[in-house]
């Protein structure tokens, strides 16, 4: 079908760019690393006392015990910080240097803002190099920018969010860790009652070797405001292991609804240690659409907390693993006050030796009367080595509630294959669009480009494994 | 016999056993094999990840003693089947017990206690091609303090026999029950095993059941779980040869502060072999069950299919349930593979319908729980355990 364009799109996500660096920390983390990290951006002193705190964390938890393999990953041989030589946060798309504007042009960062977005914003390794909201939002008091620059600006917006009721360091060990070396991200704050009608966006892109990348990005919509972002992630293949260790805190307020949508495509050596959580609160909508195309090994489990009655929030997930991926992804819902709702629904694609593993829990809390979850997973097996676990927690502590549960795990069948080859399709285009009807359901929840974009990706991952 | 033996579980105490019972020495190097396990392994935490957790305090390993057998009453109808003690049974069958005895590796501390320090133990036999009609029964009252079992059950080839255990208690009021229990369904033969466990509300028991099912073998569990304080009851079929299948059928019903622990697993290591499993159970006052269920097909098992379904019913504010079904495929040829949880409350409308015909709340209430649980007890094929099970039921409901 479009060969040629598939290959162009490999190597466009692989190859890396020639960005120069006016600083690269030494690898491994200490103490050392975090006060230059906070002492180059300039931040407050409760931001670096957070910081180190965190770090005293990190120190003190252990790897997790269950789950993929992390054997390989050598925390000590990780870069935790560095800033590729640029304007900081331009403005404007022409004061780029070059190679940055290059890169991500062929991503296809600012033409999407140009038609389809009402903001855009884009970084490499530890620093937001591009942000950009259109007027019109602005004078509405909306704020889209990166993290640092909303750290300097909105000190007392971000206070009070950041890595405190939310996500906080003391999660897990890799919360800590980014609590200790965060470093830019977007940060959105939409008014009372705004209703911003197109999708915002970034893109995170990885482009040293045995980089980590620790964004952080903090959204809060405020009661009856309305919004959607988006974010794709990519980074270039090199020899060493990456690490991602973001964070994603967002709170959506009484009546309000947010969207967040994420395409990720880190390159098969990466580590996507994420971390993605939303507090919701009386009549809100939460919607996570999530997909995992990239990276070596990847644990991220988007979590809605349901504080506020009658709040909702729905999961969306693909998650697809190739030869030498785990993915392993889910949803967590908590259940806190009465008349709650959930949907999860996760679809999953494993071709040759790819593992992928749904792994989620919905826990309704005593007094939450009248609460709802609904989970439905369905894994698609591609090949004979292929393998996908499903690992469903429930824990249901009040009565008055309905919740149930569903998965399949299926293969291609033949007689689809040889449905469609009969109709003059190859083996592989068959495949590729039995896979293409299977996430379907999703892909359609993603803004076009993305959609697109996912699209391909698949087909580029499933381009020459037919056996 | 010796009566009660009031010492930490040491090696000592093992041998002590075995030599009591005069039993050959490879049944004594299995006990202490099973009580090196014993030493190396941790007591259950009864803590299953993301904060679901069961109540413990009342487990007290400290506390438990070896008291005398329980002495369990056995009938079988069926002369061709040899029902009876294990130890009798060394001096007709040495050869097939030492062949298929404790070839379980114990789980976890507990397992292995039972596996080193079991005092009395049953032995079933069906010969080949022996089929049965009348179900071989066994009825465990426990008179006891504790009970330390292991029962061994081997269907030859192409036999055929259904098998139901009862478990009570006496006026005993706290007590404990470890049972090992092990099914060997060698090619062809089918069984059927039904289990239904009514202890008092201070009984705390720890059943751990294995079976090993050759080619086109078949095995119905029927695990009905309505006592008890502290309830651990696991579930594991190994599916080895081409063709076998298994059925488990789980009912539980909860009030008080009972506590279940529920584990129902099947391993498909053949092509072609089948696994389902249903699960339905109601809980009511303070009661709290966590069931895990797992399906897991490898690799080299192709055309293989599993379901699982849980159903559970909270009648009460303060009951809790936690089902974590879980499947682990490691190949694309299923047949087909899908699970299924729900957890529910009492259907309102049912409710009122059922009221408006005349029926009090209580008993509309009951009723529709005898509903919820009907589709499983309806699959149990003899007659006999279903009535008695639904009897108890029935009477368990009036009380709560």
């Amino acid at each position: 079908m479009n060969q040629e364009l598939i290959t162009q799109t490999r190597e466009m996500f692989d190859q890396k760019a020639n960005i120069k660096y006016s600083y690269t920390a030494q690898p491994g983390l200490t103490e050392e690393v975090v006060r230059k990290i906070s002492e180059d951006k300039n931040e407050p002193e409760w931001m670096l006392q957070k910081r180190l705190k965190a770090l005293e964390i990190f120190h003190k938890l252990p790897m997790p015990n269950w789950g993929p393999d992390l054997s390989k990953l050598d925390l000590n041989k990780i870069i935790y910080y560095a800033n590729p030589e640029s304007i900081k946060n331009a403005n404007k798309w022409e004061n780029l240097p070059l190679e940055i504007r290059n890169t991500f042009e062929k991503l296809g960062i600012p033409e999407a803002e140009k038609t389809h977005f009402a903001g855009a914003g884009a970084q490499i390794e530890s620093l937001s190099v591009y942000h950009n909201l259109k007027k019109h939002w602005e004078e509405k008091g909306v704020i889209f920018s990166d993290m640092d620059e909303a750290l300097q600006k909105y000190p007392d917006l971000v206070k009070p969010y950041f890595m405190t009721q939310c996500v906080s360091p003391g999660l897990h060990k890799f919360a800590a860790l980014h609590g200790a070396v965060w470093s830019g991200g977007s940060f959105l704050y939409v008014p009372e009652g705004v209703k911003v009608d197109l999708p915002l966006q970034a893109y995170f892109r990885m482009n040293a070797e045995k980089m980590g990348q620790f964004e952080h990005t903090l959204m809060i919509i405020e009661k009856g405001a309305q919004a959607a972002y988006i974010e794709g992630c990519s980074s270039p293949i090199y020899n060493e292991n990456g690490l991602h260790a973001g964070c994603v805190e967002i709170f959506v307020k009484e009546s309000a609804r947010f969207r967040y949508s994420s395409v990720e495509n880190w390159s098969k050596n990466t580590y996507n240690l994420n971390t993605k959580r939303a507090i919701v609160d009386k009549n809100g909508i939460m919607e996570f659409v999530g997909s995992n195309v990239g990276s070596g090994v990847t644990m991220l489990y988007p979590c809605s907390v349901l504080r506020g009655e009658n709040s909702r929030a729905d999961h969306l997930a693909i998650a697809f693993a190739a030869t030498g991926q785990h993915q392993d992804t889910g949803a967590k819902v908590y259940h806190l006050a009465p008349n709650t709702s959930s949907t999860i629904k996760s679809k999953s694609i494993s071709i040759g030796s790819g593992i992928t593993s749904y792994r989620g829990l919905v826990q309704i809390a005593k007094g939450a009367v009248g609460s709802k979850s609904s989970v439905t997973c369905d894994a698609l097996l591609k090949d004979e080595h292929s393998k996908s676990n499903t690992f469903p927690y429930m824990k249901i502590n009040e009565d008055k509630v309905d919740v149930a549960h569903e998965a399949t795990v299926g293969k291609i069948s033949a007689d689809q294959i040889f449905y469609l080859m009969s109709r003059g399709l190859t083996q592989e285009q068959a495949t590729q669009m039995i896979v293409s009807g299977f996430i379907e359901p999703i892909v359609k929840e993603l803004p076009l480009e993305y959609a697109v974009e996912m699209n391909r990706l698949i087909q580029l991952e499933m381009a020459g494994c037919v056996g | 016999m010796q009566d009660l033996i009031k010492t930490a579980f040491t090696r000592e105490i093992v041998e002590h056993i075995s030599r009591q019972r005069s039993e050959p020495e490879w049944l004594l190097q299995k006990r202490l094999e099973a009580f090196s396990y014993f030493e190396q392994l941790e007591i259950p935490e009864f803590s299953y990840g993301l904060g679901i957790t069961l109540d413990n305090n009342e487990l007290d390993i400290s506390s438990i003693v070896i008291s005398e057998p329980i002495d369990p009453e056995m009938k079988n109808h069926d002369k061709r089947i040899i029902v009876k003690n294990i130890h009798e049974a060394l001096k007709t069958h040495p050869e097939i017990i030492r062949k298929y005895l404790l070839r379980t590796k114990p789980k976890d501390k507990l397992h292995a206690l039972v596996s080193a320090f079991w005092t009395e133990g049953i032995f079933i036999y069906v010969p080949k091609g022996v089929e049965s009609t009348s179900p071989i029964e066994i009825e465990n009252i426990l008179s006891k303090q504790t009970g330390f079992q292991t029962i061994l059950i081997i269907l030859e080839p192409l036999s055929k026999a259904s098998i139901l255990i009862s478990e009570k208690s006496s006026k005993i009021k706290k007590s404990y029950l470890f049972q090992n229990l092990e099914v060997f369904c060698l090619e062809s033969s089918k069984l059927e095993f039904s289990s239904i466990q009514n202890f008092n509300d201070e009984t705390i028991n720890f059943i751990y059941r294995s079976a090993y099912l050759e080619k086109d073998a078949s095995l119905d569990w029927n695990i009905c779980d309505l006592g008890g304080n502290l309830t651990k009851s696991s579930v594991t079929t190994n599916l080895l040869g081409t063709g076998a299948s298994v059925n488990n059928i789980g009912i539980f019903l909860g009030e008080k502060t009972q506590q279940f622990d529920l584990s129902v697993s099947a391993n498909h290591l053949a092509p072609e072999t089948s696994s389902e499993m249903l699960t339905k159970g109601a809980l009511n006052g303070k009661s709290k069950t966590v069931y895990c269920g797992l399906i897991k097909i490898v690799q080299q098992a192709p055309r293989c299919s599993g379901y699982q379904r849980a159903d559970i019913m909270l009648l009460s504010p303060e009951a809790s349930a936690s089902p974590i079904p879980n499947l682990e495929i490691e190949t694309n040829d299923v047949k087909k593979c899908s699970h299924g949880a729900t957890v529910g409350q009492v259907d309102k409308e049912k409710l009122f319908y059922l009221m408006s015909r005349g029926l009090s709340e209580a008993e509309a209430i009951k009723q529709i729980v005898l509903g919820q649980l009907e589709p499983a007890i309806e699959k149990i094929k003899i007659e006999k355990v279903r009535k008695s099970l639904k009897n108890i039921i029935e009477e368990k409901l009036s009380y709560a």
